[in-house]
C-alpha cells in the first residue's frame, strides 16, 4: 500500500511543488548574514523553544489522559467531538504562540525563525512524551519488558509524529505572519 | 469570501454532532439484527487480553473448549492492526430459550497449557466475547458504590492468598503468599434484549453481561448434556461449592518448579443463560461501555475545553495587540514625510523592521530536513483533520471494530502528496537544489519511522509468544519491507542518476530557459559524433 499508492502519490504532490511558482520573500535578502544582537536569557532560543510548548500541552493534557485509558487501559474512547474542538484549541493556540515568539525574536534582531518557529510549535511534544512516562509510571502497573517497550515505543510514535504535526502548524502560520508584516512595509 | 465558504461546512458540521448526541443517531452502515425466538446468537472469541502485559493471546492457546472448526470472524483489516483475532466459539445459544447448568465440554490440559493459564492468571488476563458485535462486560464489585461497573470481558481466574496477606497496602501479590489458583470454568451469560415493535416477537441484543464463576465439577462415567443445577450453583464471591483449582502439581507455589509432565488434569466447562428484558433502546446500547462505567463523566471534558477556549482568547488578545501596534507604527513612519530628527531617530531605533533584508534568508542549517518535516507534517495535520471530521459525525466509533484505524492509514496513504507538495514548496522557497532527494527523503521519512516502530514491536511480542501468533503477519510485513526497500533502492539510484524524473522541477524550467534542443545536438548524440570523429 505505500509502495503503490503512497509513494507515487509523494512524487505527485512534490511535482506539483516544485512546478508552482516560488514563494518569493516579502523583502529580498541582501548583503551578507547580519550579525545577532545577543539576547536576554528569557528569548535565547532554548528558552522560547520550551515555553512555547507548555500552553498547547496544557490544551490536550485532559483528552490525552483519555486516549492513553483508552489505548492501555482497554476502555472506550468516544468523545471525538471533544477531540475535534481540543484539536482546533491545539492548532489555534500552537499558531498563535508562535507567531508572538517569533514577534519578539524578530524585534529583538534575530532573524533565524524558520527552524524556531518549527521547533517552538512542535515542543508540546516533549511535554506530551513526559507525560507518557508519568502516566507509565503511575497509572499502568506493566511489568514485562516487552510491555514497557511496546508502550514506549508506541509513544514516540505518537510524540514524533505530533511534534512534526504541531512544528508544521508553527511554521506555516510564522511564515504566514512574516510574510504579512514584511509584505506591509515599504523598502526603500 | 473565506468565511462565506467556511461557515456553511462548520454550520453542517456542528449540526451533525449535534443531531448525533442528541437523537442518538446510530452508525451509518450499522443495521440492528433483530431475532426471533429459536434464532442462534452467535458467540465470538477475541484476543485474551491484559491491561498489565498489553500483550494479546489468541483464544485457543488455552485449555478451553473449541468448535468443530477454528473459523476466524476477523470482519476488517483495522481489527487485524489493533491485534484483535476473533474466532467462533461452541457456545450456543438460542434467543429465549433459557439453559441451566448446560455441559459444554470436558478438555485436558497438559503441562504447557497449564502453565500459560497460571502465567495469564497471575498477570490478570480476561477473556473477551463478542455477542452481536458488543463486548461482553463483566460487572465489577465495588465496595460503598450505588453504581455498578462494568469491565471488558471477565477474568481467567484468579487465586487465593494466605490470611495474613494485607491486600490493601501491597499492590502486587508476591508468590509465596498464594495459596492456589483457580480457573473460571463457569459462565452466566446475561442477555438483555428489548422488543422494538409492540406485538412482534422480534427482539433486539441489547446489553450481555457474564457472571463468571469457578466449580469443580465431579461427573463420572459420559459426560451429560445438562448437569443438576445444584452443582452450578455459586456463591457472591463467584465461586461454587468446591472451586476448580488448578491441582497442585503443575505448580509449586514455592519454586515453580515444572513438576511431573505426565500429569493431565481435566476442566469441565458449563454455562447458564438467561434472558432480561430491557428498557434501553438499541440505538444507546454502546452508554454502558462508552461512559466508562460512569467512572468519568463529561463535565471533565467541558473544564478542559473551558480551559483551552480561556487560553486561545488570551493569545488572541495578544496577538491582536502586537498586530495593531505594528500596524500603527507603519502608518506613523511610512504615511507621512519624516523629518530629519524622526529619521535619525529611525536608525537609531531597533526593531523587527531593521532586519528586513536577512529575514527571509534560508536557514543555514538542514533547510532539507526542515522541508521534510514541514511535509510530513502537512500530511498528519490533514489526515487528522479528516480523521477527526470523520468520527466527529460519527463513521468511525468503537462499535465499528477497527474502523478508525483503517480511515488513520488510508488517509495517511491518501495524503502523502501533501506531504510532497509541502516538502517541495518548502524546499523549494529555501532554494534548495537537492530536490530529488528531498522527494525521497519525505517519502520515506516518516512512513519508515512509523514502520520501523511496527515492527520492532511486532518482532518482540512475536518472540514473547514464542513463534506462535503472528508469525505469517510478520514474514508477510518483512517480505513487503524487503521489497518495498530494494525498489526504493532503484528509484532512488534511478532519480540520483537522472533517469527518471526529468521532466519535473527545476530541470525543465532550465531546459526551457535554454530553448529546444534538437535530437541531433542532445549531449548524447554529440558524445556518439565525437567518438565516431577520434576513431
Amino acid at each position: 500500500m505505500w509502495l503503490g499508492i503512497s509513494l507515487p502519490l509523494t512524487f505527485v504532490g512534490a511535482y506539483m511543488g516544485y512546478k508552482r511558482d516560488k514563494i518569493e520573500p516579502a523583502t529580498a535578502v541582501v548583503g551578507v548574514p547580519a550579525e545577532i544582537p545577543p539576547s536576554q536569557w528569557y528569548l535565547s532560543p532554548f528558552v522560547t523553544i520550551l515555553v512555547g510548548g507548555v500552553l498547547p500541552f496544557g490544551v490536550v493534557f485532559v483528552e490525552l489522559f483519555f486516549i492513553l485509558s483508552s489505548l492501555w487501559l482497554d476502555q472506550f474512547y468516544y468523545v471525538f467531538g471533544f477531540l475535534f474542538l481540543v484539536f482546533i484549541m491545539l492548532t489555534l493556540v500552537c499558531a498563535e504562540l508562535t507567531i508572538v515568539l517569533t514577534y519578539f525574536q524578530l524585534c529583538n534582531e534575530d532573524y533565524r525563525f524558520w527552524w524556531r518557529s518549527f521547533l517552538t510549535g512542535g515542543s508540546c511534544a516533549l511535554y506530551i512524551w513526559l507525560y507518557c512516562l508519568y502516566y507509565f509510571v503511575t497509572k499502568l502497573e506493566v511489568v514485562t519488558f516487552v510491555s514497557g517497550l511496546t508502550y514506549f515505543l508506541y509513544m514516540y510514535l505518537l510524540c514524533a509524529g505530533l511534534f512534526i504535526m504541531t512544528g508544521f502548524v508553527g511554521f506555516v502560520c510564522t511564515a504566514h505572519f512574516v510574510h504579512a508584516i514584511y509584505g506591509s512595509l515599504r523598502v526603500d | 469570501m473565506l468565511a462565506q465558504r467556511v461557515l456553511p461546512v462548520v454550520a453542517a458540521l456542528s449540526v451533525a454532532m449535534l443531531s448525533s448526541s442528541v437523537h442518538g443517531f446510530y452508525l451509518p452502515g450499522v443495521i440492528p439484527t433483530t431475532y426471533y425466538p429459536g434464532d442462534d446468537v452467535e458467540v465470538k472469541m477475541n484476543s485474551v487480553t491484559s491491561v498489565e502485559t498489553h500483550i494479546p493471546f489468541e483464544y485457543y492457546k488455552y485449555p478451553v473448549c473449541e468448535p468443530e472448526k477454528i473459523e476466524t470472524a476477523a470482519e476488517n483489516l483495522g481489527e487485524l492492526l489493533t491485534g484483535s483475532r476473533i474466532y467462533n466459539s461452541p457456545y450456543e445459544i438460542k434467543m429465549g430459550q433459557t439453559e441451566t447448568c448446560k455441559v459444554l465440554c470436558k478438555t485436558d490440559m497438559d503441562i504447557g497449557e497449564a502453565h500459560l493459564l497460571l502465567h495469564s492468571i497471575r498477570a490478570q488476563y480476561s477473556f473477551n466475547w463478542i455477542i452481536d458485535n458488543l463486548p461482553v462486560a463483566a460487572s465489577v464489585n465495588s465496595q460503598g458504590s450505588e453504581y455498578v461497573f462494568y469491565e471488558h470481558g471477565y477474568f481467567i481466574g484468579g487465586y487465593f492468598v494466605t490470611e495474613t496477606t494485607d491486600l490493601e497496602n501491597s499492590k502486587k501479590t508476591d508468590d509465596a503468599s498464594i495459596v492456589s489458583y483457580f480457573v473460571n470454568n463457569h459462565v452466566k451469560i446475561i442477555i438483555k434484549t428489548h422488543q422494538p415493535l409492540v406485538g412482534d416477537a422480534g427482539r433486539r441484543i441489547v446489553g450481555v453481561e457474564v457472571v463468571p464463576a469457578s466449580i469443580k465439577h465431579t461427573v463420572e462415567g459420559d459426560l451429560p448434556e445438562y448437569l443438576p443445577a445444584e452443582a452450578c450453583e455459586f456463591d457472591d464471591e463467584q465461586m461454587g461449592a468446591e472451586p476448580m483449582t488448578i491441582p497442585s502439581f503443575f505448580y509449586d507455589a514455592k519454586t515453580k518448579e515444572l513438576s511431573d509432565p505426565d500429569h493431565i488434569a481435566e476442566i469441565i466447562y458449563t454455562y447458564d443463560v438467561e434472558f432480561r428484558d430491557s428498557d434501553i433502546k438499541w440505538a444507546s446500547r454502546w452508554d454502558v461501555y462508552l461512559s466508562m462505567g460512569g467512572r468519568v463523566d463529561n463535565d471533565v471534558h467541558w473544564f478542559s475545553i473551558v480551559n483551552s477556549v480561556m487560553i486561545v482568547f488570551l493569545l488572541s488578545g495578544m496577538v491582536a495587540i502586537i498586530l495593531l501596534r505594528t500596524l500603527r507604527r507603519d502608518v506613523l513612519y511610512y504615511n507621512r514625510t519624516p523629518t530629519e530628527e524622526e529619521r535619525e531617530e529611525e536608525r537609531e531605533e531597533s526593531g523587527w523592521k531593521l532586519i528586513h533584508a536577512h529575514v527571509f534568508r534560508p536557514p543555514r542549517q538542514w533547510p532539507m530536513l526542515l522541508s521534510v518535516f514541514v511535509g510530513s507534517g502537512a500530511q498528519l495535520f490533514f489526515m487528522a483533520v479528516a480523521l477527526l471530521i470523520f468520527s466527529a459525525v460519527g463513521f468511525l466509533s468503537p462499535a465499528n471494530r477497527g474502523s478508525l484505524m483503517i480511515a488513520c492509514v488510508a488517509f495517511f496513504v491518501m495524503l502523502s502528496c501533501a506531504a510532497g507538495y509541502g516538502a517541495a514548496v518548502t524546499y523549494k522557497m529555501f532554494d534548495g537544489e537537492q530536490w530529488q532527494r528531498t522527494t525521497v527523503a519525505t517519502a520515506i521519512g516518516f512512513p519508515g519511522f512509523a514502520f520501523a516502530i511496527f515492527f520492532i514491536v511486532n518482532t518482540a511480542l512475536w518472540y514473547v509468544r514464542g513463534c506462535v501468533f503472528s508469525l505469517s503477519r510478520l514474514m508477510l510485513l518483512s517480505a513487503v519491507f524487503f521489497v518495498a526497500g530494494n525498489v526504493v533502492l532503484i528509484v532512488v539510484r534511478c532519480v540520483l542518476q537522472g533517469c527518471a524524473f526529468r521532466g519535473c522541477g527545476p530541470v525543465r524550467l532550465h531546459v526551457r530557459h535554454r530553448g529546444h534542443v534538437a535530437g541531433y545536438l542532445s549531449p548524447a548524440h554529440v558524445r556518439r559524433g565525437l567518438h565516431g570523429l577520434q576513431a
